[in-house]
């Protein structure tokens, strides 16, 4: 089964073409960073008209790296919720049209199920229910428990920031670009993480709770407190920081609930510290911990076509007249998180 | 030959079917238009029981009008000339609602902060679509022949033109506007599809504020 898979949640446009769920034939993201860039954030408007100037190219993109036409699909999905409305909307009318002219099933996709199912891919062998997905991206870092196929409890989140928009919101100030996690991981390599002893909130409180709105005001307190700031230093300690509150919240909450199998997902799962602090950790603990593939972390429309290549042999197709929600509760228990937007 | 027409720059939503530019149906939704767009793009099909295959061409109101309608609209038109390999023709709002009374005139909608879309229609071509400050596009129009039409997109300047009687104030554009122009529209084929953007006219507020 051929499924095209179109993600448009919030600044990139992302298509791909994926096989069974498991084989990506092709998935290709525009990037919206410069359009963005000097506003200091991203802005949804400008968020959707990029969107809208772009989507058609990658439809067209994504089918050509696949080397099929459109009429060789089976079945489009697309993120329809969580994410900026304006931008949802752009990939459902596209996706919409496509399953209306092509006469194929259209699948409504949650964003967060795209990045969790990104684990599954190619690996729906190894991972079995239940098992635990700590998801840390750039608007949001949970820990859920993966129950079956479209069901997840939640056992923890973010009462403010998310991880990766405090790696971002450092990064930019040290004018490092994007995305910013991944330049805080190439400057933190050189640098020492006990140069600072920053904060490492909520660490000690046995729970799933994430807290990060406090250690970002004391990195930037700390850059803008020392004139010749050693940033491989800063780095690597701001960097440790976030490890630690990752990998301690993870195992913690996979101890409390015995779940033996820890995946991550969104982009700060391409952090490599981060994959080595956990498997370390994982050791110790006895379990095992699975990684998707780096080009199924950040935003892309792989995911969301593995995602709806499992969930469409529970659910189904969905109607052409599906709506968009910026925030919607996760699945058939309909999780409900806290969403502390990153945007403005 | 068969046109589909989507109309999504209003607070309604318009989809018509022609055949030879002669309305086969048409359909206006209300409210939340844009999430049904596609539904009622299917059922107007099915009514005439033809597929999405019997379309000969797409056409599309291109704005200026709602940011978020018309990122949908030219989204879903692009999107099925794209796969359907039809020509798709994009439709100025200003255009649509000049085509529905003699010309020449004037239209002009609402574009926010004090300012609005406006053209002036000779009696065959238009003048180039701009936007500019409220007053002094109105102090424009009145200073023009009084016999001139002055259509509007929605009601904002109703008053302004208190007593004149070729002052016309549309909610959205008729299904005979939209046919009267997308016989006078252009049409762009093959790989141009995918490069077709809204005219949105001017820049996202964010961006206006950003360069003052
Ligand atoms: N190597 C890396 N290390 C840590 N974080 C990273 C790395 N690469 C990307 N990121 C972070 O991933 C985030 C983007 O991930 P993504 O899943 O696309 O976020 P969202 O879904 O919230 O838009 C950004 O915050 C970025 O800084
Ligand atoms: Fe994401």
């Amino acid at each position: 089964m051929r499924i095209l898979g179109i993600d448009t949640s919030c600044d990139d446009t992302g298509g791909a073409v994926v096989e069974d769920g498991h084989k990506v034939l092709s998935n290709v993201i525009a990037s919206q960073y410069e359009a963005h860039d000097r506003f200091g954030g991203i802005v949804p408007v400008i968020a959707a008209r990029e969107h809208t100037a772009k989507i058609n190219f990658i439809l067209e993109l994504a089918l050509e790296k696949a080397r099929i036409s459109f009429s060789d699909l089976d079945a489009v999905a697309v993120s329809h919720h969580q994410g900026l409305m304006l931008s949802l909307v752009v990939g459902v009318s596209a996706a919409k049209s496509i399953a209306l002219a092509c006469g194929i099933p259209l699948i409504g996709i949650h964003h967060l199920e795209g990045h969790i199912y990104s684990n599954l891919m190619g690996r729906s062998n190894e991972l079995r229910f239940p098992f635990l997905c700590l998801t840390v991206a750039g608007g949001h870092t949970l820990l859920l428990k993966v129950i079956s196929h479209g069901t997840y409890e939640l056992l923890g989140h973010t009462r403010d920031d998310a991880a990766g928009e405090v790696l971002d919101k450092v990064a930019r100030h040290l004018k490092l670009g994007y995305p910013g996690g991944a330049a805080i991981e190439r400057l933190a390599e050189k640098g020492n993480p006990n140069a600072y002893d920053f904060p490492r909130p909520l660490i000690n409180r046995p729970d799933g709770e994430f807290s990060f709105s406090g250690l970002k005001t004391a990195v930037i307190a700390a850059i803008d407190r020392d004139p010749d700031l050693n940033q491989a230093d800063l780095c690597a300690s701001f960097q440790q920081a976030i490890i630690d509150l990752l990998v301690s919240k993870a195992m913690h909450i996979a101890k409390e609930h015995q779940l033996r199998q820890i995946t991550l997902a969104g982009g700060v799962a391409l952090n490599t510290p981060l994959r080595k602090a956990l498997q370390h950790a994982a050791k110790v603990h006895a379990c095992e911990i699975f990684t998707p593939r780096s080009d199924l972390c950040m935003d892309n429309g792989a995911m969301v076509a593995g995602a709806a290549y499992f969930l469409y042999q529970e659910r189904g197709a969905d109607s052409l007249n599906i709506g968009t929600r910026a925030n919607a509760p996760l699945g058939t228990t309909g999780v409900r998180y806290r969403h502390e937007s990153k945007y403005k | 030959m068969r046109t589909l027409v989507l109309d999504t720059s209003g607070p309604f939503t318009t989809v018509l079917i022609t055949e030879d530019y002669q309305l086969s149906t048409s359909h206006i939704l209300r409210d939340r238009p844009a999430e049904h767009l596609h539904e009622q793009i299917h059922a107007s099909l099915e009514n005439l029981c033809i597929t999405p295959q019997d379309l000969s061409q797409i056409a599309v109101v291109i704005g200026p009008g709602s940011w978020t309608g018309l990122n949908i609209g030219v989204t879903a038109a692009k999107t099925l000339a794209q796969i359907l390999e039809t020509p798709l023709i994009p439709i100025y709002t200003l255009d649509a609602l000049a085509a529905s009374c003699a010309k020449p005139s004037w239209t002009l909608m609402n574009a926010g902060r004090n300012q609005c879309y406006y053209a002036r229609y000779s009696t065959s071509d238009s003048q180039e679509m701009a936007v500019d400050p409220i007053d002094t596009v109105i102090q424009q129009i009145l200073a023009d022949s009084n016999s001139v039409y002055v259509v509007e997109y929605g009601d904002t300047f109703k008053e302004r033109f208190t007593g004149n009687d070729k002052y016309l104030s549309m909610d959205r554009l008729p299904p005979e506007a939209l046919i009267a122009a997308l016989k006078t529209s252009g049409s762009i084929e093959g790989a141009d599809i995918k490069s077709l953007t809204p005219a949105y006219l001017q820049p996202s507020h964010v961006e206006q504020d950003a360069s003052h």
